[in-house]
């Protein structure tokens, strides 16, 4: 540890070895400033206090983008609301319930691992986020299905477009509902995606005692912005889903009625 | 001037919430540990209230007549909002956080309401008035 910064060296380093210490920056006065602990915060509160605003901070951006999307859908709703009916009716809502599902109990082990983190319980953290990603990627394949059986009934506008449409609909008003669908489910996925990468590699780091030594705030972080990710999909369910009533009859083939 | 990684100090690992005798920084109050009964209990009640949202679904509130259709949306978003809160409040951590975070997400859910409010008050009053010179 010769480096310019030893502190830096040994957080890409990893975990701390045996009777390991380092140098500090001179204006450590107090000799108890942890290592995860940037040198321009006075002290853990306030490191606290301030990564948390600024992960709300781009939260409230993020709120922004999809508050756009939702926007639009209110619109064509308000508007086309027999061609949203129909639309939706084409959706399987019994997928998308197992989804909701699995994505709440995603948040729960994510709440999960933060808490472990915090109580500095290593292998219980690295469990739960190992089974938030689990969780992750079993949404992304239920939804993996539900698109392959969209392009199947030929839903995908623009790329694969003959669907049933009911009498008294305007197909072109039904392909603006699928329009809005992919755009928000798939900005969803693509959340849930890099939601994944990011808890994975934070999982990695986790094995390396990063989070469970007193520095939990990096899996609080993670937390905010996959809990975040379930706040849209727990909206993007009734609206997309269950448009004026479902029928346990199976997701309608030819159409809505 | 070197110093001990926190995980060699015992007292640190115990209870980093206590203030440690070597602490001359005034941590005062840490944050808040939420137990894990709380987290529980919120996504039971979580559970229940997406099974309620499918169940009123079916329910369908046209089956009771045309004029009673437009209560299927608002339960819905009731229900959505409810989840939504719950989430914010407990595994957001929002309900022990600081004013000043509050602030920020709250701003944010303002903005939105300013968004829908406004926009949608000229789309949705359009006809309601004639159009002068049409």
């Amino acid at each position: 540890m010769s480096a310019e910064n030893p502190a830096l060296e040994h957080y890409i380093a990893g975990a701390p070895a045996g009777n390991a210490t380092v140098d500090h920056d001179a204006h450590d006065e107090h000799g108890d400033r942890p290592i995860y602990l940037a040198h321009h915060f006075d002290d853990m509160e306030q490191q606290r206090e301030c990564v948390t605003l600024g992960m709300w901070s781009f939260l409230a951006t993020e709120i922004m983008m999809f508050g756009g999307l939702f926007f639009v859908y209110t619109l064509y709703r308000h508007f086309h609301f027999a061609a949203y009916k129909a639309g939706s009716h084409h959706l399987d809502w019994k997928m998308g319930t197992l989804n909701t599902f699995v994505l709440l109990a995603s948040s729960l082990t994510m709440a999960l691992a933060v808490h472990a983190a915090q109580v500095r319980e290593k292998k219980k953290m690295i469990n739960f986020l190992l089974a938030t990603m689990a969780l992750g990627v079993a949404f992304l394949v239920i939804k993996g299905f539900e698109w392959t059986k969209d392009w199947n009934d030929g839903l995908i506008p623009a790329l694969q477009w003959h669907p049933q449409v009911p009498a008294g609909v305007d197909p072109n008003n039904m392909m603006m509902f699928f329009i809005i669908y992919f755009s928000m489910t798939g900005l969803h996925a693509i959340h849930m995606i890099i939601g994944l990468a990011i808890v994975g590699w934070m999982t990695y780091l986790g094995t390396k005692d990063f989070f469970t030594e007193g520095n939990d705030q990096p899996i609080e972080l993670i937390g905010l912005y996959w809990h975040f990710v379930d706040i849209v999909w727990v909206f993007l369910f009734p609206l997309l889903y269950l448009i004026g009533g479902i029928t346990l009859g199976a997701a309608a083939h030819g159409g809505g009625h | 001037m070197a110093e001990k990684i926190p995980s060699q100090n015992p007292e640190h690992l115990v209870d980093r919430h206590a203030q440690g005798p070597n602490s001359q920084e005034g941590h005062g109050h840490e944050h808040h540990v939420v137990p894990v009964k709380t987290y529980f209990l919120i996504i039971g009640i979580l559970m229940v209230l997406l099974v309620v949202t499918v169940a009123v679904a079916l329910l369908d509130f046209s089956h009771f007549g045309a004029q009673w259709a437009w209560l299927n949306i608002v339960v819905a978003m009731i229900i959505a909002i409810v989840k939504a809160m719950l989430i914010l409040w407990f595994f957001m951590h929002l309900k022990y956080s600081s004013k000043v975070v509050w602030l920020f997400a709250g701003a944010a859910f303002m903005w939105l309401v300013i968004m829908f409010a406004l926009t949608n008050a000229d789309y949705f009053t359009r006809g309601w008035l004639p159009t002068p010179g049409r």
